[in-house]
């Protein structure tokens, strides 16, 4: 067996290939690692955070294991030909007759290919290791190389996946002696990992999805997701867990299939060659019967050989019958469906909770759930058809016919594109049939036919053309799927590598996102250009796949290339010119749209702007500026030009003590934006006028005395011409424009929110490390509003004219609305002062309305609400309608009065995702409630258009009531209360248990939020616009302070908070003015609490390690159980120490529901201490802090099940 | 209608001279290409059927129906008056021999679908596979499927026929049958047989030419091969351990064991001496002599009685 393993293992170094393969991953690994670690300005790669380091054993995991998914094909290549080899080239016989067992047959050749695969995998770490060396790595993005962080995954992730992947494939082609069937099971176990990513979107599913994992990646990450940056950067990978059960179960697996393949392969020549199973049975004829001559018709039939183009649809036929009508596409097939079957389960989940499958949701479900198959139909199949003759050894007779050389490429391109085609409309009726299932029937075929075949299957059929090329020019099967994978790779990964530009990327067309409300918008031109693009290119392939196409017994390259020039006739050139030519053509027009109708703005250009901002104003950061005061604009929206034009006025003030001598304003749409008019009412200079960079700098001269004012009037557009190479104009887009004030109408002085921010970044343009945020009782940065440093508060009035068919909508109350020459006017003003925040929206919406009664006590009118959406999105406006009367009245009951007369919610196209509160109007992505389903009957389904419905319309408190300052902790103020208000009215609506589930996630989020930290994880009260602790640390905080202190009294301190700094400012309120509200109301054997909930990163281990009970008389149960605590501080990375226990933890038992039947709440002093209970029903499980209310990172083991002794025992 | 080869030569990218300046005339009928293994008789029939280009010499295929025809560039006009049965090929086991060679004959330019069920019904028969001819590839004997591959080798009523060691492998009941078929093919066209089985020529072919390390050694008509060599062929019967110091003494055109005696030909114009005795000159004799050297210089004919000295 020796002697096989190692004839195999050293044949297989001897080729080519597997050096090929080795060199391949190497420079993945070194690039990825070498991109990673700064050695490119251009790419932005980075392990979750910029904090952990690129050689840290986590990094590495992550790195080996990921490429490892693409090492798959390599496993077909070496461990599948391994055995099959034998069979095609036919000396299985040399072995199934000498003197060897069988099991030492299979053993030799599994050991041999088994060590190439090694050899092979070794090369990602070391390339990895050797990107460490390179001079230029960030040497801040480097921690120390440790060799175990080298070995750990390629011993546990990579080895243990060639075991078993390549066992499995070893096994699947000695049994069948066949390649394909290698290939299905590729995608089986790619089904696998893709099973696992769907599953872990639903927190209930981690464990499952990381254990069904083939790969082990999902186990890898799910293991360590919960590490902090420091536990990253230390820790080895330990095999425990979730990865030790994954590895065991498919280790297990993959030994089983080879133990299975060992048992049934037989070396016996009747099974070893079916052939000679049939020639038994061939069938019998006479011998040396007289034949009877029938030359004369065979002399005559005429022949036609010069009109081959006749012949192509007979032999596309054949050959797209060849592909489609086997078992093994079948299967393939089979699986992307039932896996897409299985992901329509969970479309769109958000919260577990799944939205109605309307068509555009059920086309991004089937294309995007099935591409993965179709790319690996398209390359497997591009390599068989390319390779079919040759492989049936027929190529010689073929090849000798007089058919032109372009025919079998011609017929095989068109049947490998077929099969997509065909594909395609199989997806069409998948999407159809799961929205019937689903039981939805407002069928938009049109739609699926334009987004499947008239953009989907143009972007196939261009990848067919480059497989067959690869294919034709490679001409080694295996290095050409290779060849086609590393593709894939590269260009998944481009846009972190660095490559942005379309225009090099083969075949990359970018997407074009429908909305119900806009339909394609604007996204056609650009998605059709790029098509042809690639479409011509795609052509220049085919030419150059005919110049060098396997005709005859030609192999050497040298060969190759005479026969090649051969070929280069004139049509061949003509061919090629042309392609060439539309190519060219093709590619200056979208350059001409992308750089130069537009500016092209790379991502590093886009940060060398950051940088050159900073470097060239960062020295008036201190200069006075005034402040705005009132906002008077015109909004002229051209929705089919996606074209808006501002043209108003500020009035500006200088609240400052010193003159105001420079006017320094900013223009965020930069270059892009046309400035017709500016115009200062007081005598001023244009200092300088930056466009590059958005800056215009005016000499006041006198300067602005303190409190004198002054008003700019201005006269703005945003244009769009043509397209861009990446995103677009999706303001203002043909129906349901969303406008931000703020994309337009200019900003008042340095604004250091606009300097480059990751650490990482900033050391690669030599810039020093920044703070993100002042601290949060800085003076200076209390008197600067949070939300807008250019005002305070202002008086604003805005007319919108927009489309006729159209409704425009503004903050503010509407005055008037008017048709004009053909355009429909509204006159909005706000009566009283808001925050310098406010947006335009256009539309054609239809309206829902209710009415509020006002139940606050505060006897101001009613309040009516309207809904603007989508026909069609009708399925949660009255959820989102009931949410906002509850959210008002909560609010206003417990904080203070609703302060306007109105609530609007303002449907808009789901190209961003979000909802967002101005002053008594609210836009709301379709995408994010609009076409939620939420099944009543579900207790896992959360209601959350009416948890985010409620969390706007807290905002209109915090955050339009109530204003941070520009400093620490003000997300605290605006975003932690307004969840805090969400939770209580989302709680009097769904009840204390379902709110358990939706705060696990708020959990998972914080966890992983903080895990993937760019700088330093701070306390809540100190954070610094960090979403992972404002909304998800803010919902445990503020809900676990609510239990502690009872909701009553919490409420009580923020009514008291709120009625401090309502409508007040500058100076703004810090959060430790908050916390120390919250700490009034707050017993003093509780203060530890305020203290570790809002000043310190605190996390516990909590558990329970024993739990029994005893019946007792009467139905009732004593309950003893045992728990273990822990509590520990973490610091900014996560590096944590334990700290003394002195605190109030809830120890409790619970019903088979969860629901408890005891709850006490313990002063815990002691790591292990015992708890007896008694309870009125049988116990389930018991516990510390049994309804997860503090921060542990493993939830799951805070309780145990109760273990019921015998009423007999002593 | 003739074939002229030119001068004709071939190396391959890891050295091998597979063609050695190859020169040869191929009338109509049957002609052997007589060689041992590796003598370069694929790659001349490789050539000759477009598969592959040489690197200098010439072929002109004179008298085809459409005029004189450049083998080496005008390919596609070749192919149309080619019939080639490759030495080693395979079948879509799964396809019949119906649909496979009806599928050929559209290759091969036959359009006409009556007309194309007519030939392949015909060659069917011709070849004996016609009862069979539903079955699919992958059930066929050797020798089923050696004739399904001359009945596409005359798709199209060739003119110019290669077919690449035919016999290879076949029982010689299988062999005899197809050597039937091959003799049905028409005299007036070309029929190159490459083949390592001196029988197959001798049974078969007027012409042939005998091939060693891509040279052409002799060519002529076996009586002219015999011929040259009568009465200089030698035999005894030895035992084998004496073989090699015969080998010493005489020029051995070729050994063989006949009932645990080492039979040996020697070639000489005298006799050898005792316990030789003169023997009736073969074909094969004349292989042996020309593969071993002492027949002909490796190009054009044979001149009578020119012997090489060993």
């Amino acid at each position: 067996m020796f002697a096989i393993a190692s004839f195999e293992f050293r044949s297989r170094l001897k080729l080519l290939s597997t050096w090929v393969y080795f060199a391949v991953f190497f420079a993945l690994a070194m690039l990825w690692i070498a991109a990673a670690g700064g050695l490119f300005k251009d790419a932005t790669i980075s392990f979750g955070s910029g904090k952990v380091y690129v050689n840290s054993p986590y990094a590495l995991a992550q790195t080996m294991s990921v490429l490892g998914l693409f090492g798959t094909t390599v496993m077909a290549a070496i461990m599948g030909r391994a055995v099959q080899q034998d069979f095609e080239y036919r000396t299985q016989s040399f072995f199934f007759t000498a003197p060897i067992g069988k099991l030492q047959y299979l053993g030799g050749r599994f050991v041999g290919a088994l060590g190439v695969v090694g050899i092979v995998f070794a090369s990602i770490a070391l390339g990895a290791f050797v990107a460490t060396l390179l001079p230029g790595m960030d040497a801040e993005r480097l921690g120390p190389n440790r060799l175990a962080a080298y070995l750990a995954p390629l011993a546990f992730v990579l080895l243990p996946n060639a075991l078993l992947i390549g066992g499995a494939f070893f096994s699947l082609a000695a049994s069948t002696r066949k390649m394909l069937p290698v290939y299905v099971g590729s995608v089986i176990v790619l089904i696998g990992w893709l099973l696992a990513r769907q599953l872990v979107a639903d927190i209930d599913n981690k464990t499952l999805g990381a254990l069904i994992d083939p790969f082990g990646g999902r186990a890898l990450s799910g293991l360590t997701e919960y590490w902090s940056i420091a536990e990253r950067n230390t820790r080895l990978i330990p095999v425990e867990g979730v990865l030790l059960g994954n590895r065991l179960l498919w280790v297990g697996a993959g030994l089983l299939l080879c133990a299975l393949c060992a048992w049934r392969f037989t070396f016996t020549a009747a099974a070893a060659e079916r052939i000679g199973r049939q020639r038994a049975s061939a069938p019998a004829e006479a011998a040396d019967e007289p034949v009877a001559r029938s030359a004369a018709t065979i002399a005559s039939a005429r022949l036609e050989t010069t009109r081959p183009w006749r012949l192509l649809p007979h032999l596309t036929w054949l050959y797209w019958r060849e592909t489609v009508k086997n078992v093994y596409f079948g299967v393939l097939v089979l699986a992307g469906v039932l896996f897409m079957i299985f992901a329509s389960t969970t479309s769109g989940s958000t919260f577990g909770t799944s939205t109605w499958p309307v068509t555009f949701q059920m086309i991004g479900l089937v294309s995007g759930g099935f591409a993965a198959f179709m790319l690996i139909i398209i390359t497997f199949y591009g390599g068989e058809l390319v390779w079919r003759e040759r492989e049936a050894r027929l190529d010689q007779i073929v090849d000798a016919t007089p058919t032109p050389t372009w025919l079998p490429l011609v017929a095989k391109l068109l049947a490998l594109m077929a099969v997509p085609l065909v594909l395609q409309a199989l997806l069409m009726l998948c999407g159809m049939g799961l929205q019937a299932a689903k039981g939805y029937f407002r069928f938009q075929p049109v739609l699926y036919l334009q987004a499947l075949f008239g953009i989907d299957l143009v972007n196939y059929w261009i990848l067919c053309a480059l497989a067959i090329a690869v294919h034709s020019v490679v001409n080694h099967k295996y290095i050409g799927h290779f060849v086609m994978i590393v593709y894939y790779v590269l260009l998944l990964f481009s846009g972190q590598l660095g490559l942005e530009h379309n225009l090099y990327k083969f075949g990359n067309v970018p997407d074009a996102i429908y909305s119900d409300i806009n339909g394609w918008g604007h996204f056609l031109v650009r998605v059709r250009s790029l098509q042809a693009y690639w479409g011509a290119a795609a052509l220049g392939l085919i030419v150059v796949a005919f110049l060098f196409w396997a005709r005859g017994t030609v192999s050497s390259w040298r060969e190759r290339l005479v026969v090649a020039r051969a070929r280069l006739s004139a049509p061949t050139l003509t061919l090629g010119a042309a392609a060439l030519g539309a190519f060219v053509a093709l590619g200056g027009w979208i350059y001409l749209n992308t750089n130069v109708r537009n500016e092209y703005v790379s991502a590093s250009e886009a940060q060398r702007r950051q940088v050159d901002l900073e470097t060239t104003y960062k020295h008036t950061l201190d200069e006075p500026q005034p402040k705005i005061t009132a906002v008077q604009v015109d909004v002229d929206l051209f929705p089919r030009e996606q074209r808006v034009r501002m043209r108003g006025r500020y009035t500006l003030v200088n609240k400052a003590t010193q003159p105001v001598r420079v006017l320094h304003l900013n223009f965020a749409s930069g270059a892009t934006q046309l400035v017709h008019a500016l115009d200062l009412d007081v005598p001023n200079r244009l200092l300088e006028d930056n466009r590059r960079l958005g800056v215009r700098r005016y000499q006041l001269d006198p300067p602005l005395a303190p409190g004198a004012s002054a008003t700019l009037a201005f006269d703005l557009e945003l244009p769009t011409h043509g397209f861009t190479n990446e995103g677009s104009n999706t303001a203002v887009v043909y129906n349901g424009s969303f406008v931000n004030g703020q994309l337009l109408l200019p900003s008042f002085g340095y604004d250091v929110h606009a300097e480059l921010e990751r650490d990482q970044d900033r050391r690669k343009y030599g810039l020093k490390p920044k703070e993100r945020l002042r601290d949060r009782d800085d003076p200076k940065g209390l008197m600067v509003n949070g939300l807008d440093k250019d005002a305070d508060y202002v008086t604003f009035e805005t007319t919108l004219a927009t489309d006729a068919d159209q409704i425009a909508i503004a903050p503010g109350y509407l005055q008037r609305e008017w048709t004009e020459g053909g355009r429909r006017h509204f006159h909005y003003r706000m009566d009283a002062p808001i925050a310098n925040f406010f947006s335009f929206q256009s539309g054609r919406y239809a309206v829902r309305r209710d009415v509020w009664h006002r139940d606050d006590g505060s006897g101001a009118g009613d309040v009516t609400i309207e809904v603007y959406y989508q026909p069609g999105h009708e399925f949660n406006l009255d959820s989102m309608i009931a949410s906002t009367k509850a959210a008002l009245s909560y609010n206003s009951r417990n904080f203070g009065p609703y302060q306007y007369r109105q609530f609007r919610i303002i449907e808009f196209p789901r190209y961003a995702q979000f909802a967002q509160s101005f002053p008594n109007t609210i836009p709301y992505s379709e995408s994010i409630g609009f076409i939620a389903r939420v099944d009543p009957d579900d207790e896992k389904d959360i209601d959350y258009p009416y948890y985010v419905t409620a969390h706007e319309a807290a905002h209109q408190w915090w955050g339009h009531q109530v204003m941070g300052g520009d400093v620490q902790g003000s997300a605290m103020l605006v975003e932690s209360l307004a969840q805090y208000s969400a939770l209580m009215v989302m709680r009097q609506k769904v009840g204390a248990a379902q709110m358990r589930r939706f705060l696990a996630y708020e959990l998972n989020r914080y966890l992983l939020g903080r895990a993937t930290e760019q700088k330093k994880e701070l306390p809540l009260s100190r954070v610094e616009e960090q979403g992972y602790i404002h909304y998800a640390k803010g919902s445990l905080v503020m809900y676990a302070l609510a239990d502690y202190l009872g909701e009553e009294r919490l409420n009580q301190a923020i009514r008291t908070f709120r009625d401090k700094h309502a409508f007040k400012g500058p100076p703004y309120p810090s959060s430790s003015e908050l916390v120390a509200d919250i700490r009034a109301v707050t017993p003093p054997e509780m203060h530890y609490l305020i203290d570790d909930l809002f000043e310190r990163i605190v996390l516990y281990d909590n558990r329970a390690t024993k739990a029994s009970a005893r019946p007792l008389a009467n139905g009732r149960y004593e309950v003893d159980v045992t728990v273990v605590a822990k509590k520990a501080v973490a610091d900014e990375l996560g590096k944590e120490s334990d700290v003394p226990l002195a605190d109030l933890i809830d120890v409790g038992v619970l019903d088979a529901k969860g629901n408890p039947l005891a709850l006490e709440r313990k002063r815990i002093t002691q790591a292990e201490s015992t708890y007896r209970f008694t309870v009125d029903a049988k116990p389930a499980k018991a516990g510390i802090d049994p309804l997860n209310k503090l921060i542990d990172r493993k939830s799951s083991d805070n309780t145990t099940p109760v273990t019921i002794e015998n009423s007999k025992a002593p | 209608m003739e074939l002229h080869i030119t001068g004709l030569s071939k190396t391959y990218a890891n050295g091998v001279r597979a063609l050695d300046d190859v020169t040869l005339t191929i009338p109509t009928g049957m002609f052997g290409l007589l060689g041992p293994n590796g003598a370069g008789k694929s790659t001349l029939m490789r050539t000759l059927a477009t598969l592959q280009d040489a690197d200098h010499g010439s072929v002109q295929l004179i008298g085809a129906p459409s005029g004189n025809i450049d083998v080496l560039r005008d390919k596609d006009a070749v192919r149309r008056v080619l019939g080639y049965l490759p030495q080693d090929f395979g079948v879509y086991p799964k396809v019949s021999a119906e649909d496979m060679l009806d599928h050929l004959a559209r290759l091969k330019g036959l359009a006409h679908r009556g007309e194309r069920a007519e030939v392949v019904a015909g060659l069917l028969r011709q070849t004996n596979l016609y009862d069979v001819r539903k079955k699919a590839l992958g059930g066929y004997s050797g020798g089923m499927r050696q004739r399904f591959g001359i009945a596409q080798a005359l798709l199209g009523s060739p003119k110019l026929i290669i077919v690449d060691e035919p016999t290879a492998g076949l029982d010689p009941e299988e062999r005899t049958r197809f050597h039937n078929l091959l003799v049905e093919i028409g005299e007036e066209v070309i029929v190159l047989l490459s083949t390592h089985i001196v029988s197959d020529v001798s049974d078969l072919c007027p012409q042939l030419a005998i091939m060693n390390k891509g040279r052409v050694l002799v060519t002529g008509t076996p009586q002219r091969l015999t011929a040259a060599l009568r009465g200089r062929i030698w035999s005894t019967s030895v035992a084998r351990a004496e073989v090699a110091s015969v080998r010493e003494r005489y020029a051995v055109i070729s050994t063989r064991l006949y009932t645990g005696q080492t039979q040996i030909h020697v070639i000489s114009d005298d006799s050898p001496g005792a316990g030789f005795e003169p023997v009736e000159a073969t074909l094969e004799d004349a292989y042996f002599a020309a593969i071993g050297g002492h027949l002909g210089h490796g190009r054009g004919e044979i001149a009578p009685g020119h012997i090489v000295a060993a």
